[in-house]
């Protein structure tokens, strides 16, 4: 059997699964949590009731609307410390439902943008290459860029060795111009046919430049003013040349691209490939929106919100003012059923609550574990987007199985970098057409000259694509021809 | 233009165009030979390893590329001679004019003084 190798869009679409699926389960223990909650509440209240009753069988110096107002009062705070905080719930859940939902429609839109992308970049590959083979056919293109390939070498050259005369010229001129014996000779035009004064003058001068030895550091002196802008100027006609060639093979190429229609696709591809950037941009910035809801909705459900702390001062109060344990004594030290039986519904109350208590603690971590994986598993997803799987060119090895990185994620025994870096490490793109032009072409021709200028051609031809469209008006730009993926 | 079609150049006109061609190809030789500089390099390179080959001298390439770099950052370097007799008097005689100029202002105001004194215009 033959294995067929995992694409970058299946790949996305897995661990897209994977997320959704970590996504439903924290949802569900959020649910579980809230009836865990609901429970702990109603066993709250039976307590406080149940205490109430032995409260008033015990306690006749307090009475009974003294204790009813007392405990209501508590009750009362505390059902309102309750309702802010499932309130609060409601309202994060319900944004989270809604960024959730935004999410969905902006990663459908997402993908369809992708599909429509890949089909144009299949189209423009097909007429780039047609394009290309027309280029490689034209007999004045070829010559001018096999010109400018060669002049464009020598340009780099000729130009640092501009930088180097002018360097050269910087050191060695202020020796020249600090020597007051030289500058004099140089200024009276000494050995020039400007030259011109008495006998005995001359006769000095020429003692003069005998010291110095002025005739031999003359020409240096020239050379020296002279030569680095001479070579300049040479060297920028010889750049304004290769620009008309640049110009002239620019010219071909538009004339060609306008022909076959390459032109209103690269139009819509800059479009596509700009709206696919926003929409992966928003597609972040709603994940931090997500990640900042559910790291409050966690904090509102641990022990150390604010709601419950609330509820913990108000508790303390009133454990503070009535004294379970003084009650159960004393139901001990007396024969009366009524008493007994109070107490048993407390202590029976008092297991449930713990029992409760654990649960909600288990579902808590359950949780907080679930959001650590959905967090994990959307930046890998980010990153993937970013990295362009969803391209059609995006290919894995055969042998790649996406399933065991992410198990061995969910079961922590990598972490997110990792795991990204897993799936990285066995992506590939198929070559661009400049390549596959490359490898076809090198394998026809034998002769490497042929085959160096069918490639510079090639390259070349790329590099005028890419300029052309960085410089007219949005007809090209480097959005469309996005990073490797494309 | 039509000048140069109906009547025939002048011999001077012939040779002053001779003589602005051959400086623009001088000129571009010249540039040209700049441009090169690495090639020129190279051939003394090549032609100093001969010589060495020839003579028979041990000299490794790494000697001969210093050498050249040596040469090379010598070349047009210029250095003052140091202070001698000769060199003070050379330096005194360049500035000549600005001495002379010097010393006239100084002279003018010795018989200026002297002068005013002479006359009495002065109190001591």
């Amino acid at each position: 059997m033959v294995d067929v190798a995992p694409t970058g869009p299946a790949i996305l679409q897995h661990l897209q699964h994977v997320l959704d699926g970590q996504r439903h389960n924290s949802s569900e223990f959020a649910r579980q949590l809230q009836e865990l909650d609901e429970r702990v509440s109603e066993l709250v209240q039976r307590k406080g009731e149940t205490i109430v009753q032995l409260a008033q069988h015990y306690l006749p110096d307090m009475s009974s609307e003294h204790v009813h107002q007392v405990f209501g009062d508590v009750r009362r705070e505390l059902d309102s410390i309750l309702k802010r905080k499932h309130k609060r719930e409601r309202d994060l859940a319900r944004k989270i439902d809604r960024i959730v939902s935004r999410q969905q429609d902006a990663s459908r839109q997402l993908e369809s943008v992708t599909r429509e992308l890949n089909e144009k970049v299949v189209q423009r590959e097909r007429l780039e290459n047609e394009l290309t083979q027309h280029l490689q056919t034209n007999d004045t293109f070829l010559q001018l860029s096999e010109r400018t390939i060669d002049a464009e070498r020598r340009l780099a050259e000729h130009e640092s060795r501009v930088i180097e005369l002018n360097g050269e010229a910087d050191r060695k001129l202020p020796s020249y111009q600090q020597s007051i014996l030289f500058q004099y000779l140089w200024n009276r035009h000494y050995g020039t046919p400007e030259y011109n004064c008495g006998r005995l003058i001359r006769r000095l001068d020429d003692w003069v430049a005998r010291l110095i030895d002025y005739r031999k550091y003359r020409p240096s002196y020239l050379f020296l003013c002279t030569t680095a802008e001479r070579v300049a100027e040479e060297v920028k006609r010889r750049r304004a040349e290769f620009e008309r060639d640049v110009s002239e093979m620019e010219g071909i190429e538009n004339g060609l691209s306008a022909e076959l229609g390459l032109d209103p696709i690269l139009q819509t591809g800059t479009q596509l490939g700009e709206q696919r950037d926003a929409m992966v941009e928003e597609l972040t910035s709603l994940e931090s929106e997500l990640e900042a809801l559910e790291d409050e909705l966690i904090e509102l459900e641990s022990d150390e919100g604010r709601f419950f702390d609330d509820a913990i001062d108000r508790l303390r109060k009133f454990l503070s003012e009535t004294e379970t344990s003084v009650l159960e004594q004393r139901a001990e030290q007396t024969p009366e059923k009524l008493d007994d039986e109070i107490v048993a519904e407390i202590g029976y109350l008092n297991e449930e609550l713990d029992d409760s208590r654990e649960s909600i603690r288990e579902m808590r971590e359950k949780r907080t574990d679930a959001e650590k994986l959905i967090k994990g598993l959307g930046y890998v997803l980010r990153e993937c987007q970013n990295s362009d799987f969803d391209s059609d060119r995006c290919y894995f090895d055969p042998d790649f199985d996406v399933t065991i990185p992410i198990d061995r994620f969910l079961k922590k025994e990598i972490g997110r970098q990792t795991l990204l870096l897993e799936i990285r490490k066995r992506q590939h793109f198929h070559p661009t057409w400049v390549d596959k032009l490359f490898q076809r072409t090198a394998s026809i021709l034998n002769n490497e000259t042929s085959r160096a200028v069918i490639r510079a051609v090639a390259e070349l031809a790329t590099q005028v694509l890419i300029h052309t469209l960085s410089n007219k008006q949005g007809r090209r730009n480097r959005t469309f021809t996005r990073k490797k993926g494309f | 233009m039509s000048q140069s079609t109906d009547t025939p150049m002048s011999l001077d006109q012939i040779m002053r165009i001779v003589d602005v061609a051959t400086t623009l190809r001088k000129e571009r030789e010249f540039v040209e030979q700049q441009l090169n500089a690495d090639e020129t390099k190279s051939q003394l390179r090549r032609r100093l390893l001969e010589v060495a080959e020839v003579t028979g001298e041990q000299v490794t390439s790494e000697e001969v590329d210093a050498a050249i770099e040596l040469y090379y950052s010598r070349l047009h370097s210029f250095q003052e001679p140091a202070g001698g007799f000769s060199i003070t008097l050379a330096k005194l005689y360049v500035r000549r004019v600005a001495i002379l100029l010097v010393l006239v202002g100084f002279a003018l105001a010795a018989i200026s003084v002297w002068g005013l004194m002479t006359f009495g215009l002065l109190p001591w």
